[in-house]
């Protein structure tokens, strides 16, 4: 039933055409009985749209919006290092993938690097048995074999499981200066790109991570160009998708390895 | 584990860093435009959407991309009741009709809707700003104002009626 106070609702929809013809013709008895009230229709009707004013705008958008941020955090809760996965690809692999027939590896660089090695990949995370290498079939230079050899192989060549021995590892990272990336071409990607561009890079170490709900991607090589460790984080939405790509690209080398090594 | 993660993510359409930033260029001047159509104070209206925006940059993991401005919106709604309720005044635009029906000012039509618009209460301007330039449904305004969408329809009627009704005083 329509009233002194609910009548706004009713001359609405009655404008509207949302009423159905019973309601139409309450509203239009409604009218006839408030003249004063109907008034107000006419009113509604007359009044103009609002238009958006183009010329208020907020000046300062660069100040509302987020960087990415170079930091790195890996929390501590078991699952969540159970859902990160470690690879480790010796250099030695994508030597043997990419050198089969390519001009040798200068002797001089082989003596300053450290030795190769490839971990195996978390069983939690890939579920396929541990890649084991022998260096001397991977590497086509006699003279890097026995630099290694003169390394203890033997103790790099141990299956490393344990994150303590990972960070043991790789000796202290120089992180790399990164800046705003606008797509998937961040940090990590075009670094891994880098790295598996190079024949003579050494190792690979990508992880990845989530800490109160931010994804975070670290990975470490060895630039023999610099003869450095690089470390390179990013972290955010475009981790995940960093990640994702890490990951296909290694089980592609953990397919072409098992041949390789079979 | 880890691609479940991502793909469910992904599904759910969460924002992520590029996505957020694409929003304060698509959605900062609206929500400044919204807020400036109820308070004429500048710095009040800046402050509401760098609360709207820190806000949504907090919550970037719950908000989905299709709901991002009206959360802002709603944030700087909020931000502008929380300012009204501590100002003690009516408006925060703080214009009487008196003021907005002052005989010796010129002015265009649109200026007039602008005082009269400014002689309605807050949430009529808000429901009028979110129906006429941002196109929102009654029910989408319902949601970001929190109130019931049959509240919005009789604000949105009851505005228009005294809008208009101002308006034929300046004889338009």
């Amino acid at each position: 039933m329509i009233t002194d106070d609910n009548y706004e609702l009713y001359f609405l929809q009655y404008l509207e055409g949302t009423l159905r013809p019973k309601e139409r013709k309450e509203v239009e008895a409604f009218m006839a009985q408030h003249p004063d009230l109907a008034e107000e229709l006419t009113l509604y009707a007359e009044a103009p749209i609002i238009e958006k004013d183009a010329s208020v705008v907020y000046a300062n958008k660069e100040s509302l919006k987020h960087q990415s941020s170079m930091s790195f955090r890996i929390g501590s809760t078991p699952w969540r290092w159970s859902a990160a996965a470690v690879v480790l690809v010796a250099v030695g692999a994508i030597f043997a993938l990419r050198n089969s027939n390519v001009e040798p590896v200068v002797p001089q660089l082989a003596v300053t690097r450290p030795a190769v090695k490839v971990l195996p990949i978390r069983e939690n995370v890939m579920a396929e048995e541990p890649i084991a290498v022998k260096p001397q079939t991977v590497l086509s230079s006699p003279d890097i074999a026995k630099v290694i050899e003169q390394e203890t192989i033997e103790e790099h060549l141990e299956p490393v499981v344990e994150e303590e021995t990972l960070q043991t590892f790789a000796p202290e990272p120089l992180l790399a200066e990164v800046t705003e990336k606008d797509d998937l071409e961040s940090a990590l990607y075009r670094e891994l790109e880098l790295l598996l561009s190079m024949p003579d890079a050494c190792v690979a170490e990508a992880k990845s991570a989530e800490d109160d709900g931010i994804f975070a991607t670290t990975a470490n090589y060895y630039n023999p160009s610099t003869e450095q460790m690089v470390n390179v984080v990013v972290k955010g939405y475009e981790a995940k998708l960093a990640y994702d790509r890490i990951m296909e690209k290694t089980e592609s080398f953990r397919e072409a390895l098992s041949v390789i090594f079979s | 584990m880890l691609c479940v993660y991502i793909a469910e993510n992904l599904k759910k359409g969460l924002l992520n860093r590029k996505e957020y930033n694409k929003g304060v260029d698509l959605w900062s001047d609206d929500a400044y435009r919204f807020a400036c159509s109820c308070c004429d104070d500048a710095e009040c209206c800046k402050d509401a959407v760098q609360e709207a925006f820190a806000k949504l940059w907090e919550h970037r993991e719950e908000v989905r991309w299709e709901k991002g401005k009206a959360f802002l919106l709603s944030v700087v709604h909020n931000h502008l009741v929380s300012r009204l309720r501590y100002d003690k005044v009516r408006s925060i635009r703080g214009n009487t009709i008196e003021e907005a029906l002052a005989p010796d000012v010129s002015f265009d039509l649109k200026e007039a809707i602008n005082r009269a618009m400014s002689t309605l209460p807050q949430v009529q301007r808000e429901c009028v700003q979110l129906r006429d330039v941002e196109g929102y449904s009654y029910k989408e305004i319902a949601n970001i104002l929190n109130i019931s969408d049959q509240q919005v329809q009789v604000y949105i009627f009851r505005a228009r009626v005294a809008l208009k009704r101002q308006l034929k005083e300046y004889h338009i």
